[in-house]
């Protein structure tokens, strides 16, 4: 098998102090390969962003490494080599820079190519976004919340990385421009075989663009699948919660047994001992309360962290009713 | 949820509708124009009832909504018609059209924490919408646990000295919801109250939304951008586009068949669980309409896949589909058969 084009291994970050730490990751490891789009999907505290930022060299790692093409990420030669479209457009571009000098600044952070390449690979990625005639020409302000994306999608695609990663890049955006920006991103990445790392908490949008799917929950990897067998196959209690609580349109069919969980996450800063997830859980047990469940291979490239994966999806939708109306 | 359910509004006393807007539109005057936030808005709400209004930001959705319960700017133009249990009100004249509304509806925000006093007590809080309403401050103190623990806040006694900030953001709206039910009305208003949750805790705010809604029998108003969230809550869709009602229709028939084109390219470009990544998702080109100014033809019209030049001249009128279903389209015949040709 080839090299991963992106991995983070037994990755650890730790925020807050040395007495009373925040640990955002506990411990993760994940690889994207060349031209395969990952999703990661959990709810705040997760640690999705963390491992966002750590992934573009945003922030380092209290432990473990992250690699881009085998090299560190926050070494120099790694850096160039990922790219990150953020949440929020109209902060992450420059309001006092026009769009093509935003768009033209990986190129002329170190690509070694002559001013006229540049201004003309800068053109042609804002063409491939849509962008193209004199959208260029004008300053953030004057763009929508759709095409300054296009102009960040742009600019991440400039200097043509193996990989990006994009943290709630539609999550701002309305339903009707948000299908335009999904399809855009497909696009240009099959154009140019561009890896992604595509992190959301909206399970439907992750499930259109991912090959394969994490989905982390308070710092940890609790389930990793191929989208299909993420979607068919739920393995863990959490991932099996996750996909019945997402609205379906269907009106008032549930394809799925509806699983109801108890309470709000935990707090990342007082992580509940053994699973994690035992204390949302319907049918955790002593065992889920001491002993912290490893993540485990099920089937060729599906792996789940749960004493008792994979789960029963039927009899954890009855022992969370009955737990419901206790 | 425990406890017993607070005692269902009394049945009506008026025939028709509970709320009933005719005409309604909303102006707002700028430094670059009006903004037309709100344009010949017309729909109803029977009894216990649930509506959905859907758009996306800038369709007028919320304007509707705030100006119905009279917390709208200042500075707005409103002018329509509001009946409301049977009362008529003229919106430019009457401005107590909308108290009346307000003293009869519980209002649930999606953003909990700036809709609580960040200073005061949940309990205080609670105690005193009791007190508006006459209760003696022992009584309303009892009251107030009670439908805390009803709408399933574990520990309701202990939770009533906690301030807003102490609690998470599902246990928020739980007391927003609290909030709403204490004046046992009879229309509920939830504008995105879901927005800022997590998924799994966004499920137990719907189903608790629900829950209260079918026990009390009163009716609901639900504004969201998120059409599957509407459709699992909602008997009737009223979707907005630029100000304008483009669709009204049941719930059921929506998504047998849309008659609006900008209806069925939303159904369109939802990313869906069941087909996950394998079609591609259909896109509505373009940008949402601008409110600024008038149409001189239908404001869908840049961005719709059946559009010709009778869709130019005029805004489509409303045409009647069915006898509870009305599209602002010249061509609702065309619309919602499957994949364009």
């Amino acid at each position: 098998m080839s090299e991963p084009v992106l991995e983070l291994r037994d990755v650890t970050k730790r925020f807050g102090t040395r007495r009373r730490p925040i640990w955002a990751l506990a411990g993760i490891s994940l690889h994207v390969d060349a031209g395969e789009t990952l999703g990661i999907v959990g709810e705040s505290g997760s640690g999705k962003s963390t491992a966002a930022r750590i992934a573009v060299g945003l922030d380092l790692p209290t432990a473990g490494n992250a690699t881009v093409m085998g090299r560190p990420v926050s070494e120099s030669g790694g850096k160039g080599l990922v790219q990150m479209v953020f949440q929020d457009p109209s902060a992450s571009l420059n309001p006092l820079l026009r769009i093509i000098p935003s768009v033209r600044e990986p190129l002329d952070a170190g690509s070694g190519k002559t001013p006229t390449a540049r201004q003309s690979r800068a053109l042609q990625a804002l063409g491939e976004v849509g962008l193209g005639g004199e959208g260029g020409d004008r300053f953030p302000g004057a763009l929508s919340g759709g095409q300054k994306q296009r102009a960040s999608i742009a600019r991440a695609l400039a200097a043509l990385p193996p990989v990006i990663v994009c943290d709630e890049a539609v999550t701002a955006l309305d339903v009707s421009i948000r299908a335009q920006i999904l399809n855009l991103l497909r696009g240009v990445q099959d154009a140019h075989g561009t890896a992604c790392l595509f992190i959301s908490h909206d399970l439907c949008t992750v499930a259109y663009m991912s090959h394969r799917i994490v989905v982390m929950y308070l710092g940890k990897i609790v389930e990793v699948g191929h989208t299909e067998q993420i979607f068919a196959m739920p393995a863990h209690p959490y991932t099996c919660a996750l996909l019945s609580a997402v609205p379906q349109l269907q009106q008032g069919r549930h394809v799925r047994p509806r699983i109801r969980l108890h309470g709000d996450p935990p707090s990342v800063m007082r992580p509940p001992s053994g699973c994690r997830f035992h204390t949302r859980c319907p049918m955790a047990d002593e065992r889920c309360r001491s002993e912290e469940p490893l993540l485990r291979q099920l089937e060729n490239g599906h792996l789940a962290a749960c004493h008792y994966a994979p789960v029963d999806e039927a009899r954890l939708a009855a022992l969370a009713a009955a737990r419901a109306a206790a | 949820m425990s406890g017993a359910a607070p005692a269902r509004a009394s049945s009506p006393v008026f025939a028709g509708p509970l709320l009933q807007v005719q005409n309604l539109s909303v102006t707002i005057p700028s430094a670059r124009g009006d903004v037309h936030a709100v344009r010949d808005v017309s729909f109803a709400i029977q009894p216990g009832e649930r509506v959905a209004v859907l758009g996306e930001s800038g369709s007028g959705k919320t304007m509707t909504a705030l100006t119905l319960l009279g917390l709208q700017t200042p500075l707005a133009q409103v002018s329509g018609v509001l009946t409301f249990k049977g009362r008529q009100f003229d919106l430019a004249r009457q401005r107590d059209a909308a108290a009346t509304v307000l003293a009869d509806a519980g209002v649930i925000f999606q953003d909990s924490l700036s809709s609580l006093n960040p200073i005061s007590r949940i309990g205080t809080q609670l105690v005193e919408r009791l007190s508006l309403r006459g209760w003696k401050k022992a009584p309303a103190h009892v009251e107030a646990v009670r439908v805390l623990n009803y709408v399933g806040v574990a520990d309701a006694e202990a939770r009533m000295s906690a301030y807003p900030h102490e609690l998470s953001g599902g246990m928020r709206q739980r007391v927003m919801i609290t909030m709403a039910l204490l004046a046992k009305p009879s229309l509920l208003v939830a504008d995105e109250p879901t927005t800022a949750l997590d998924t799994t805790v966004q499920a137990q705010v719907i189903d608790l939304i629900r829950a209260v809604q079918a026990e009390n029998g009163m009716s609901l108003l639900l504004i969201t951008h998120d059409l599957a969230m509407a459709a699992e809550v909602c008997d009737r869709a009223v979707i907005m586009y630029a100000g304008y009602v483009v669709e009204d229709v049941t719930m059921a028939e929506l998504l047998r068949r849309p008659r609006h084109p900008y209806a069925e390219a939303l159904l369109g470009a939802m990313p869906r669980l069941d087909t996950p990544g394998s079609q591609k998702l259909d896109m509505i080109e373009g940008e949402p309409a601008s409110a600024l100014g008038d149409f001189d033809r239908c404001p869908f019209m840049p961005r719709c896949r059946h559009a010709d030049a009778a869709c130019e001249g005029s805004v489509p009128a409303l045409a009647v589909i069915a006898a509870d279903h009305v599209a602002r389209c010249v061509h609702p015949g065309r619309v919602g058969l499957g994949t364009p040709a």
